[in-house]
């Protein structure tokens, strides 16, 4: 009878963590339930049903054939030293949940002034830029196999992943809509301009959906993030603002 | 209680054991119960009160640690805004030789403030400073405000003039005609410079303008964690004519957490308002990935103090005492989690050593009561088996018990009323033996009171007829009768006389019988005694021509003995020796005087007695086949009363004897009363 009731009252005291937490007991009864964290999902801005879990970035230099000259020697690792930081960024502000891989195609892609034309020069809201013609140029002379530059390394998707099309002009460009971003070459390798990879995810964020944070009218930035006056920020001390991140699943 | 038969003790005798345990269990469980159970309950009390206080030790602990790593962030960011706090005279910022105009009361507008002194001011801020990543100043006037500049030199509002970064701060090399994005000293209009930012409905903006310092939300960069801190710059009356924005790197707060331990386990972190870790105590790898909310976090909204979660699980699962405070305007917050073990391992280990201290106790007391037990159960052994020895009648006492104590007292008591037992038991075989013996001699008296009775009987009833019938019978014998009527007479004499002599053994037989014991001892001359019976005979001597020699001894000795008893001896050791002697035949008494006896051999050369028979002389009504031929008319008690009357007298009786040749009978009376 002792014996029970004192069964009975050690059972109920594993109720209160002064007995359940003894190291003796929890060797016993560990108690621990594990790392409990929410993973979040990331995706398409204001687009839930658009995931951005993976992003594949198919990065070129896209160069008019009258600009070749201009072409530094290191672009390839300038270019790719740009892409590899924005996707350090891109996944630091996203905490992990969107994993960017690239492709850079190794050859420049020259063209004619016409297709270079059609790229609005200046910075502008991506809904406002008609990309028509260099989407078809892309389509038709990378992508399709047999193409002049088409390169099956490059042309190839991993499955599921929102592809971004990132085009490093010779020339002034900065611009980015859904799926596609241009930037020009000169960010990378101006020496003042610190900031060219700020502005090459600025216009990456507009691929993404992101809204730019400022009025390119007045002038008037709203924010100090990446897609506000940021931009302007080297990419190691800017933010993506919150704002934009609820919108894109890390709440 | 029931008791159980199980072992035997050390003198052999069945142990018997109480079914519920014997002492041994009792003492175990009363020294259990009067040992351990105060103890226990002390041990609970105590550990209870420990863990109470302890609790207000680790509440007072946390947050003691929580109010000093608020202080330590909150003094990090206020000397950083400090020093944006700048005021300005004009005389300083502005030299008579820089052409402006002086106002009436000497202050400056802001665009009196140069831009190469906006210039030094930030680089400055940067120098003491190297947490700020980048100082910008901000106009913060409208053009109507300055009466000495045309309004078209203002900037607008919100419009930063100039923008430096650590990286350009730290360039030797940099060409600082840069920031003037290629205007030179001309006024920046919105649009002008996109370098600098244009910000005039901000928040940042409106606080510095208002002469507040602003404070932004910490954001996450590659480089960690940054604020953005604004702050208002005066002129000499107090007049806002701008403003400095810097971002700041809280990479400073990681070491202040990184050594923000409590106990051995304990940690603390530091979260902004959405959850997310900013720094944390070193080797803590909390999540940076994932927002850490919990209802501590949800509390913090409401609070402006330290909230305590209590007893709470973190995000591993463990259970921790958890306490978070609020960092005032920093939109912080800091969260100190204790593991519920760590922060009680103070108690754990005292009630550790208490669990010892009991188990050695319990240990102790199990073998005290076992060596406790066995010195009372081994003399209490041994009185259960003397006590069981006592039941089995045996009353012989138990060795003694040395214990000096009760036990050996009860030893004692128990000995003594074994010896009064025995005592008892020796008096009571006594009245037994008394009561037997009191019945007996009842018996003998009335045996002999119905002897006596036979003897009136036998006397009065059957000798006295017998010897008037042969005193008729003598008197028919002298009267003058026919010769035919003579022997008939005589033959009815002979009868009677054998009727006599049956009636007087059976008489003799009565009064000596087995037991005959001498009542009256006299001295009795058995010299006289011979003389009497040979007398007494004689007429049978001379009817058959007997030789009878009676040699006495040389000094009448007389012994001590019955008379009458003696008498009855000899006449039936004579009337046997003369009865079976043959005619012509020789019967000799010698009387010898023996040391403490006399002794007496009758002798005769008779028919003597069959060897065969020789041990079945004196039993009853004994009579020897060769006697029974010779004479059929007998009692066969002659010899079996001669017997009694000798061991009556503590005598022997003994006897040599040869068929057909004669016997020898040898009487031994002592002469001393035996």
């Amino acid at each position: 009878m002792i014996l029970f009731c004192g069964a009975v009252v050690f059972i109920l005291s594993l109720k209160t963590p002064f007995v359940s937490e003894h190291p003796l007991i929890k060797l016993v009864l560990p108690s621990s339930t594990g790392l409990s964290s929410t993973q979040f999902k990331s995706h398409f801005y204001e687009e839930p049903e658009i995931s951005l879990e993976k992003i594949h970035i198919q990065a070129f230099y896209l160069v008019p054939e009258t600009l070749q000259v201009n072409m530094p020697a290191s672009w390839k690792d300038d270019f790719t030293k740009a892409l590899i930081k924005i996707r350090e960024f891109h996944s630091a502000q996203f905490k992990n949940s969107s994993n960017i891989t690239f492709s850079l195609l190794e050859t420049p892609v020259l063209t004619q002034d016409e297709i270079i034309a059609s790229i609005p020069v200046g910075i502008d809201r991506p809904s406002r830029v008609d990309l028509t013609k260099i989407d078809q140029f892309i389509e038709s002379k990378i992508l399709t196999p047999g193409a002049f530059f088409y390169r099956s390394n490059f042309a190839e998707i991993p499955p599921g992943a929102f592809v971004v099309k990132l085009i490093f002009l010779e020339g002034p460009a900065a611009l980015g809509a859904e799926g596609i971003a241009i930037l020009s070459r000169s960010y990378f390798t101006d020496p003042v301009v610190n900031y060219g990879t700020s502005f090459l995810y600025h216009e990456f964020g507009h691929a993404l959906g992101m809204p730019d944070l400022y009025d390119s009218e007045s002038g008037e930035t709203f924010s100090d993030g990446i897609m506000g006056s940021g931009r302007y920020r080297y990419i190691d001390y800017v933010h993506l603002d919150q704002d934009i991140k609820v919108k894109m699943g890390i709440k | 209680m029931k008791f159980v038969p199980k072992t035997k003790n050390t003198y052999g005798d069945e142990h018997i054991h109480p079914a519920k345990g014997g002492i041994r269990q009792k003492l175990l469980r009363n020294f259990v119960i009067l040992g351990l159970v105060p103890i226990i309950a002390l041990s609970i009390a105590g550990t209870i009160f420990l863990v109470i206080s302890r609790q207000e030790s680790i509440e007072e602990t946390e947050n003691l640690l929580l109010k000093q790593k608020a202080e330590e962030v909150s003094r990090f960011i206020d000397e950083t805004i400090d020093a944006f706090e700048v005021q300005v005279g004009y005389e300083f910022i502005v030299p008579p030789s820089s052409g402006y105009p002086l106002s009436e009361t000497g202050i400056a507008a802001l665009y009196d403030f140069r831009l190469d002194a906006q210039l030094f001011l930030l680089q400055s801020l940067l120098s003491t400073n190297r947490n700020l990543v980048e100082a910008a100043f901000i106009n913060t006037l409208r053009t109507e405000e300055t009466d000495t500049i045309p309004k078209k030199q203002l900037p607008p509002p919100g419009k930063e003039t100039r923008v430096l970064t650590r990286q350009q701060f730290e360039n030797p090399d940099f060409n600082y005609n840069l920031l003037d994005c290629g205007l030179g000293h001309e006024v920046l209009a919105a649009g002008d410079c996109e370098y600098y930012a244009f910000y005039p409905s901000s928040e940042l903006f409106k606080q510095i303008a208002a002469g507040k310092n602003y404070i932004g939300r910490p954001y996450k960069t590659l480089e960690g964690y940054f604020i953005t801190l604004g702050a208002p710059v005066k002129n000499s009356n107090g007049k806002v004519i701008g403003g400095i924005r810097g971002e700041l790197s809280l990479k400073p707060l990681e070491r202040i957490f990184a050594q923000a331990t409590l106990g051995t386990r304990g940690y603390a972190y530091l979260i902004d308002d959405s959850g997310f870790l900013i720094a944390a105590t070193a080797g803590k790898n909390l999540p940076k990935d994932t927002t850490i909310k919990n209802t501590l976090t949800e509390k913090l909204d409401k609070s402006v103090g330290v909230v305590s979660a209590g007893v709470s699980r973190n995000i591993f699962g463990d259970t921790v005492i958890a306490s978070a405070i609020p960092v005032g305007r920093l939109n912080l917050a800091i969260i100190t989690e204790w593991p519920y073990s760590d922060a009680y391992s103070v108690v754990y280990s005292l009630v550790n050593q208490a669990a010892v201290f009991i188990l050695i106790i319990l240990a102790a007391t199990v073998i005290l009561s076992r060596v406790l037990a066995r010195q009372i159960t081994r003399p209490v052994n041994i009185l259960q088996f003397a006590a069981s020895k006592i039941g089995k009648g045996d009353f012989e006492p138990i060795s003694e018990i040395k214990t000096g104590d009760e036990l050996e007292f009860l030893a004692h008591s128990l000995n003594k009323m074994a010896q009064s037992l025995k005592e008892i038991e020796e008096l009571r075989k006594q009245a037994l033996q008394a009561q037997l013996l009191e019945a007996s001699l009842a018996r003998e008296k009335e045996l002999v009171e119905i002897k006596d009775s036979f003897l009136d009987t036998a006397s009065h009833q059957l000798r006295t007829p017998v010897s008037a019938i042969r005193w008729q019978l003598e008197l028919l014998q002298s009267e003058k009768i026919s010769d035919t009527a003579k022997e008939l007479v005589q033959g009815a004499y002979e009868h009677v006389e054998f009727l006599s002599e049956i009636s007087s053994d059976l008489i003799n037989a009565a009064s000596y019988g087995a037991g005959y014991q001498v009542k009256n001892f006299t001295d009795v001359s058995l010299t006289k005694v011979i003389d009497e019976v040979l007398t007494q005979f004689s007429s049978q001597v001379e009817q058959a021509k007997l030789k009878i020699s009676n040699i006495p001894a040389e000094k009448d000795v007389s012994v001590s003995g019955s008379y009458p008893a003696l008498r009855v001896l000899f006449e039936n050791i004579i009337r046997n020796a003369i009865r079976y002697t043959k005619s012509e035949g020789q019967v000799t008494i010698t009387t010898i005087n023996q040391a403490d006896s006399v002794e007496v051999r009758v002798a005769d050369t008779g028919i003597g007695i069959p060897a065969e028979e020789h041990k079945m002389l004196f039993r009853q009504f004994f009579r020897a086949t060769n006697a029974i031929e010779t004479r059929n008319v007998g009692t066969g008690l002659g010899l079996y009363i001669a017997k009694n009357i000798v061991d009556g007298h503590k005598g022997n009786i003994w006897f040599i004897s040869e068929r057909d040749k004669g016997t020898t009978l040898f009487i031994s009376i002592p002469v001393k009363r035996q």
